[in-house]
């Protein structure tokens, strides 16, 4: 009985952690896809400014 | 038994369901050197093609953590990690902070590419420029940023150290890298030794930048450095300050930088006392969407004061200078190089473009007092000018 305790929250365990880690809402993508996309755009083409411009847009404010 | 399985089953419901989802982003910058031609007086004029700069950088980001890897692929790849210019990761869970920490660039000045060529800080000349202050990179460093642009300003403080340390013999001592066979060797270096970290018993270095965001067009920064390695007598720093203007019609940047070196007198590039002082202005005019013209002027002026070489024995070992230690024994070197670059961008697409335009420069330099000289141990082209024409196509993604 112990044994089928821990077996069965063991899996409940990897499952809820499973369900989890691969929920992704359509939104929270087409969010992040039309961010990166704007950073590029916003991104300036002088090459000292070009990663830091990038960099900054690209992380959440 | 019944409760027990209650709440096992009450888990799923408990744990938070939290999207921890990784992105990533590849970022890269390439510069290609269509038709270059360089000409430095005196010498022969040589037809320059081919990459001129190839860097990638990869972004990753999850929750309040960025990690950021920069490959510098046009640099010396058969050093050991030179590949990586830049590794670094960033917390910002903490609002206005974030914290850095890996290997990267100090940040402390206002650096901006020129017209046809980097900017002298970055190693942009055509005749070899002779200053100590160039890009602080490749560093381990652990940094602190407070602010933002809605706030007004953010302010980064560093703490840094070199990723190549020397290397001590048993009883302190620098161990010296020589030649020559005998009684008496000649030194050329010190023995040293590559490290991912540094250790602030042998080196410390600081770094603080100031950016200032007005509510117009303007941004103002200010940023010093520091650095002393423990065998140095004294301390190596720099002043920095810069400023942008960014409308839709133009851009202009200035920079300038007043900074002191002090070296060990077997380090490459050494100096007993280098003092130097830089100074950009540079600006772009955007005709249309398409096209814009831009200009830039540098100037550079340096008094170096070299060691003095003299034969010394240390642990029963004669030591003895060779002959260019002696040719430049406590000489001092004043030189003024200049450059003016004028170029036409033609943007091809929203992330290409071409730019084609000319550079012209020119170094005057003297030894002790003697102008006009012809060669100056240490100091590259003397006295002489160069031009450039050249057209690149710079793609960034």
């Amino acid at each position: 009985m112990k044994k089928s305790v821990i077996t069965l929250s063991s899996i409940l365990t990897l499952l809820a952690f499973s369900v989890s880690c691969s929920h992704h809402s359509a939104q929270e993508t087409n969010q992040r896809e039309i961010a990166s996309t704007d950073c590029k755009e916003k991104s300036r083409p002088d090459y000292h400014s070009y990663f830091d411009s990038a960099e900054k847009c690209i992380e959440k404010q | 038994m019944n409760k027990l399985l209650l709440a096992l089953s009450l888990v799923p419901f408990l744990l938070p369901l939290k999207a921890y989802s990784l992105d990533a982003s590849l970022r890269g910058f390439i510069a290609l050197d269509a038709l270059n031609f360089e000409k430095v007086h005196g010498e022969k004029g040589s037809t320059v093609i081919g990459i001129g700069v190839l860097d990638l950088k990869v972004y990753a980001e999850q929750d309040d953590m960025t990690v950021a890897i920069k490959l510098d692929l046009d640099g010396k790849l058969e050093q050991e990690n030179n590949i990586f210019e830049e590794a670094y990761a960033t917390y910002k869970g903490v609002p206005d902070w974030r914290f850095s920490l890996g290997k990267g660039v100090v940040r402390f000045q206002n650096l901006h590419w020129g017209a046809v060529e980097n900017t002298y800080q970055d190693g942009g000349s055509v005749i070899g420029s002779d200053n100590s202050y160039r890009k602080v990179s490749r560093k381990a460093f652990i940094a602190a940023s407070y602010g933002g642009r809605q706030m007004g300003f953010i302010n980064q403080f560093t703490i840094w150290g070199d990723s190549i340390e020397n290397d001590y013999s048993q009883n302190g001592n620098l161990q010296y890298v020589t030649t020559g066979s005998g009684t008496n060797r000649v030194i050329t270096g010190y023995v040293t030794e590559n490290v991912t970290a540094f250790s602030t018993k042998k080196q410390l270095g600081l770094a603080n930048k100031l950016e200032i965001f007005t509510a117009g067009p303007w941004k103002y920064s200010f940023g010093q450095l520091y650095y002393k390695g423990d065998f140095n007598p004294e301390a190596s720093y720099a002043i920095d300050f810069g400023a942008n203007y960014e409308s839709s019609l133009m851009e202009i940047w200035v920079d300038s930088l007043y900074g002191f070196t002090n070296k060990l007198p077997y380090e490459r590039f050494t100096t007993k006392a280098k003092t130097e002082y830089f100074l950009q202005v540079g600006a772009e005019y955007f005709l249309d969407e398409k096209w814009s013209v831009v200009s830039n002027v540098e100037g550079l002026y340096i008094k170096d004061l070299a060691h003095t070489y003299a034969a010394f024995t240390e642990n029963g070992v004669n030591y003895v200078p060779n002959a260019d230690q002696i040719e430049k024994s406590n000489a001092t070197v004043k030189s003024t190089t200049y450059k003016l670059e004028s170029a036409l961008k033609y943007k091809l697409t929203k992330s290409a473009q071409i730019t084609f335009g000319g550079l012209y420069e020119k170094k005057i330099a003297s030894k002790n007092g003697v102008k006009n000289l012809n060669f100056i141990r240490g100091v590259f082209n003397v006295n002489t000018e160069a031009y450039k024409i050249a057209s690149s196509v710079s793609f960034w993604f």
